[in-house]
């Protein structure tokens, strides 16, 4: 302890014990300086003996004498000081109602700042002049309310202003309380604010403060402010009617996006007004009051608009207003319908146009190439080139539409990312309008095999290796919107067996990188019929391979270089043709060739057939001819065909068409299509025909063409039809379609008796849909294709119907 | 953390005795405390008020305790400044103790007599002369004996003990103490001089050590007086001291066979009601 003299330490001076205390003798000093406060001439009160005489009181349990003075006195203050100062300043301009903008108006608006400015100024002095009694009546607040008999003596202080002052009447003549003058006041001004006028912001603010820290009941319970009780419902009302009108003109006189940036606009200013003048808790409130006025009630109209809406903006790649609009729509209807449906009937338009665009090229294509027959008799020689180019037109054609859509596609992506936000409802609206456009294409799959084609195909080098990759991506993409998959499955596999077996492709890892693309997002499924070709080609080539070695061991030295395929029969989309089992009759070289081969083959692989396929096959020779007297090779390569009817010259001067199809055994339709490429291709004319026509009859004459001639030493003899991949014709479309057909009811029984497999019975129904379930994602099967299958499997005893007609239903028969 | 908490309290030890830095000045009686606001304005609301209100609305560095003793602040600042404040006093030399007692209207006792007569008792007491006396132990023993109920029998046997003249008195603990300075009655007013300033940590401390004194002063002449005390420093609402005082002597019953203590009943404080509510509290049952 410290060393101050301690000595025993007397009660207290009880001077109020002493000198027999005069309650109201004390009471007298604290009125005196009470008034002081209220006077605002307290700087010379001691806050000590203040509290003393209080804190004396209290303890000799006058605290209710105390409490009930204080209340008289504050009562009389405000009755007499305060009140009649605002009283004052409600002049008769601002009692009148407003009545439009004159000259008054402004006379109003001065003289509604100066009421507002008063009666804030006198809240706030009152509630400091309350604060200081409130510190002076400390003790006597602290043992009241802790008793839980009354509120502190500051609520009460507060309290009093609202019902002396506020609710008092700001006239004798008119029923209209200050309070109710005050919200006229307010309203009007941000009336005029929201018209573009500045006002003065810190009064509003004020008055709206002043209304937050008062009560409506002495419990100051938070519902109770007077703010949310009086000024917001009112504030509410008068923001509904603005925005209502202010609706209707500015769709009446608006374009889109003059509405979209006007009512966001009006949405930050409204935040913002909250944020600075009115109070947080209104923030929301009148968001929802401008969201459902402006917003909510018009935006379908302004989505629509002709001429600037939601049409225009895409179409003009507008990203700001769209991203207005797609606030705005987001904040009244999240599921966000009338811009899903603008935009998806948007790309519904573009895309039948695209549609439209390729498929009329394609359609077109047969019918022109009879014209240019028709012509070509008269045109001679001029007509090969066309039809070919015809042909090139309608791949380019589908190359287009996919280039198109992906086009289309990347343009809606960028929408999404910097418009929408990336929104998930949106993003699945595009998703379907692009499913529907494309799948309203029925030949979107083969399209879009064919675009993959061109872009997997070697040879093509005006593109980098990262764009290539990135349309082959895209490319994919497209894939996960075809709702045929299995469709494009078959257009595929044909096509990369083609790109594999011609030495197309770019290279194998490509062409497995783009497998593996696919398996990602379609899975393994898909993908597994191509993976196949992959390695059927593989397992040829180790097979040739090994030849090549068995014939250089042999020690001699081969005329002929023989590179066969040998392929899985059940891997590769090859029809075997009829009369395969009697091949072409090959020059002895290189049937002596085949043969070795063939030898070779059985003796690592026995009891397997190989059957040849010569109409596949390629061959690159050596031709003389002669020209001024020197001899001129040339490399010509061609169809295997091709070598075998070339190879018949060496021997033959002359022979018509019967005798060449009898000395080879070549499929008739196919001699007549070696025989146009040979001696009737313009260019390509290594053999002269008599008579000199566009058609080759049975009878028509071949002999060598001494007269040939080609601008280049290495050239190539392309078959009418060539083997690159391009768009098929009605026919062979149709062909497929079949096909697919076929094997769909393959799949189809396959799901079925899945189902069944595991359900044992199962209603109609229920069948029909679990068995969609499980095929959607291959294709989008054909309900009555399903009934039919099922029939089939009921005749076939897999299936037998359930005993209640009344609810059709099946059984699995093991 | 012991270390640290330590050093925390040794530098506001020494801030406390070198009153350096010191912005706050304590008047009080005779005496001048130099402090600081940031130690005693954030522990009790009424200083931090009280330096609110200078001149012009200016913060304020002087504040003056007019009613108040100099001892009892003293205790206080020690308590704002080290947690504790010592509750006992050294008392006054024995044989000037003896005197005032004996003699001069100036004695604690008589002061206590003198409040009651103030706040309005119908006739004064006739001034007590206080005996050292050691209690009888027969009677002691008597009333330990006796169950004490509610009863007009045990009243009459009171009545009975009044009428025959002298009750007996309450010892002076120790020959040479003063009952002012017992730490009942400092740690009475403590509780008070807390109350009064807000600082309800300290009137928990106060509380707690006159638990503690009660234990082994019930029977002195300073409970007594520390009870009159209790019941007129604080309001009725204030239940703290007031309930460790009914409990004290609901728990020894014979203490209202003693005079001091009877007169307190006799003097209208709010102390019997208080009592009785205990009683009743007891014997809820039995009504």
């Amino acid at each position: 302890m410290s060393g101050r003299g301690r000595g025993r330490i007397r009660a207290p001076r009880r001077a109020f014990t002493k000198d027999e205390v005069d309650c109201e003798q004390i009471w007298a000093v604290l009125d005196k300086a009470f008034r002081e406060i209220h006077g605002r001439n307290a700087s010379n009160l001691s806050y000590e003996e203040l509290f003393r005489n209080a804190y004396k009181l209290v303890l000799k349990k006058k605290g209710d004498f105390l409490f009930e003075n204080v209340k008289k006195l504050e009562i009389e203050h405000l009755d007499n000081t305060v009140k009649a100062q605002i009283r004052s300043l409600a002049t008769p301009t601002l009692l009148l109602p407003n009545v439009g903008a004159d000259v008054s108006s402004n006379e109003r608006r001065q003289s509604g700042e100066r009421f507002m400015a008063q009666l804030t100024k006198a809240f706030n002095d009152h509630s400091q002049e309350a604060g200081m009694i409130t510190d002076v009546l400390m003790y006597m607040d602290r043992i009241s309310t802790s008793e839980g008999r009354k509120s502190s003596i500051y609520a009460v202080a507060l309290g009093l202003f609202r019902e002396r002052v506020l609710q008092a009447k700001a006239n004798d003549d008119l029923h209209y309380t200050i309070l109710e003058l005050l919200e006229t006041v307010m309203l009007e001004m941000i009336q005029l604010e929201r018209e573009g006028e500045i006002i003065e912001r810190p009064l509003i603010r004020a008055s709206c403060r002043m209304l937050e820290n008062l009560y409506q009941s002495l419990m100051e319970e938070e519902s109770t402010r007077l703010y949310l009780v009086h000024f917001e419902p009112h504030f509410l009302e008068a923001s509904r009617d603005f925005y209502r009108n202010e609706g209707v003109k500015l769709v009446q006189e608006a374009d889109a996006t003059t509405f979209c940036s006007q009512a966001r606009q009006r949405l930050k200013e409204e935040e913002e007004r909250c944020q600075q003048c009115l109070s947080m808790a209104t923030d929301q409130k009148i968001r929802l009051v401008v969201e459902q006025e402006l917003v909510g009630a018009h935006i379908a109209d302004v989505i629509n608009l002709p001429g600037t809406g939601v049409r225009n903006m895409l179409d003009n790649d507008k990203m700001t207003d769209l991203l207005n609009m797609y606030e705005l729509v987001k904040r009244v209807d999240p599921r966000l319908k009338h811009l899903k449906d603008a935009v998806h009937k948007r790309i519904q338009e573009l895309g039948t146009e695209i549609n439209n665009g390729a498929n009329h090229i394609a359609t077109q294509m047969p019918t022109r190439q009879k014209e240019d027959q028709k012509e070509g008799d008269a045109k001679g020689k001029e007509k090969e080139k066309p039809a070919a180019q015809k042909l090139n037109q309608a791949t380019q054609a589908a190359i287009n539409w996919v280039e198109d859509v992906l086009k289309l596609k990347a343009k809606y992506d960028k929408v999404l990312l910097r418009a929408f936000k990336s929104d998930a409802v949106m993003e699945k609206a595009l998703e379907i309008s692009f499913q529907d456009f494309i799948n309203s294409n029925p030949r979107s799959p083969e399209f879009v095999s064919l675009f993959l084609d061109q872009y997997l195909k070697s040879g093509i080098k005006d593109r980098s290796e990262a764009e290539i990759d990135l349309l082959l991506d895209s490319g994919v993409t497209l894939v996960q919107y075809l709702a045929d998959k299995d469709v494009l499955e078959t257009y595929y596999h044909k096509h990369m067996a083609k790109r594999l077996l011609m030495g197309k492709s770019v290279s194998r890892d490509v062409e497995r990188q783009m497998l593996s693309k696919m398996k990602m997002r379609l899975g393994n499924q898909f993908t597994a019929k191509m993976e196949g070709l992959l390695k059927d080609i593989e397992l040829s080539e180790n097979l040739t391979s090994g030849y090549r070695e068995h014939v250089q061991r042999q020690d001699i030295k081969p005329k002929i270089e023989f590179e066969p395929s040998i392929l899985t029969t059940t891997v590769w989309p090859i029809t075997i043709p009829e009369g395969a089992d009697k091949p072409a009759i090959l020059p002895p070289e290189v049937a002596k060739a085949q043969e070795s081969f063939e030898r070779y083959y059985h003796s690592k692989h026995t009891g397997r057939k190989l059957t040849w396929l010569p109409h596949m096959g390629d061959v690159t020779m050596r031709v003389t001819y002669e020209k001024n007297g020197k001899p001129i090779v040339y490399e010509v390569t061609g169809p295997t065909y091709c070598m075998i009817v070339l190879m018949l010259f060496n021997e033959h001067e002359r022979l018509t068409c019967d005798q060449i199809q009898q000395m080879t055994n070549i499929p008739a339709d196919k001699v007549v299509q070696t025989l146009l490429s040979v001696a009737v291709a313009p260019k390509t004319r290594l053999l002269r025909k008599e008579p000199m026509t566009r058609d080759v009859n049975p009878t028509d004459v071949f002999s060598y063409n001494e007269k040939f001639e080609h601008a280049y030493r290495k050239f190539k003899v392309a078959l009418v039809s060539d083997h690159a991949n391009k768009v098929e014709t009605v026919e062979q479309r149709k062909e497929t379609q079949k096909k697919a057909d076929d094997m769909r009811g393959l799949v189809i029984d396959a799901a079925i008796v899945k189902v069944m497999k595991a359900r044992k019975t199962l209603s109609h129904q229920q069948l029909i849909s679990e068995t969609i379930d499980i095929l959607k994602s291959r294709f989008q099967p054909d309900v009555g294709m399903i009934k039919k299958k099922i029939e089939s499997l009921i005749e076939r005893d897999y299936l037998e119907r359930g005993s209640d007609a009344s609810n059709p239903s099946y059984n699995y028969l093991a | 953390m012991a270390q640290q908490r330590d050093a925390l309290l040794r530098s506001l030890l020494w801030l406390q005795t070198s009153h350096e830095y010191s912005d706050l000045r304590i008047f009080c009686q005779d005496e001048v405390f130099h402090l600081h606001k940031a130690v005693v304005c954030s522990r009790s609301k009424y200083f931090a008020i009280a330096c609110k209100w200078g001149k012009d609305g200016n913060p304020k560095d002087e504040v003056e305790l007019k009613d108040d003793d100099s001892k009892l602040v003293g205790l206080m600042v020690d308590y704002l400044y080290q947690l504790n404040y010592d509750d006992l006093l050294p008392s006054e030399p024995p044989a000037e103790l003896n005197q005032e007692t004996s003699a001069q209207p100036e004695s604690p006792v008589a002061h206590h007599i003198q409040c009651h007569e103030n706040l309005g008792r119908e006739a004064p007491i006739e001034e007590p002369v206080l005996e050292p006396e050691i209690i009888a132990a027969s009677e002691v023993h008597m009333y330990e004996e006796d169950e004490w109920s509610f009863g007009t029998g045990k009243k009459s046997k009171k009545d009975k003990k009044k009428k025959n003249g002298r009750l007996s008195k309450l010892r002076l603990r120790d020959h040479d103490q003063d009952v002012s300075t017992a730490r009942l009655v400092v740690n009475t007013l403590m509780y008070a001089l807390a109350d009064k300033y807000e600082i309800d940590d300290l009137k928990a401390l106060a509380k707690q050590k006159f638990e503690e004194a009660v234990v082994q002063d019930w029977d002195s002449q300073a409970f007594a007086y520390a009870a009159e005390l209790v019941f007129s420093t604080t309001p009725s609402s204030d239940q703290g001291l007031r309930t460790v005082v009914t409990r004290t002597i609901n728990a020894h019953r014979e203490l209202v066979n003693y005079e001091e203590v009877q007169r307190l009943l006799d003097s209208g404080n709010g102390m019997a009601w208080a009592l009785i509510q205990v009683l009743l509290g007891d014997h809820i049952d039995g009504w």
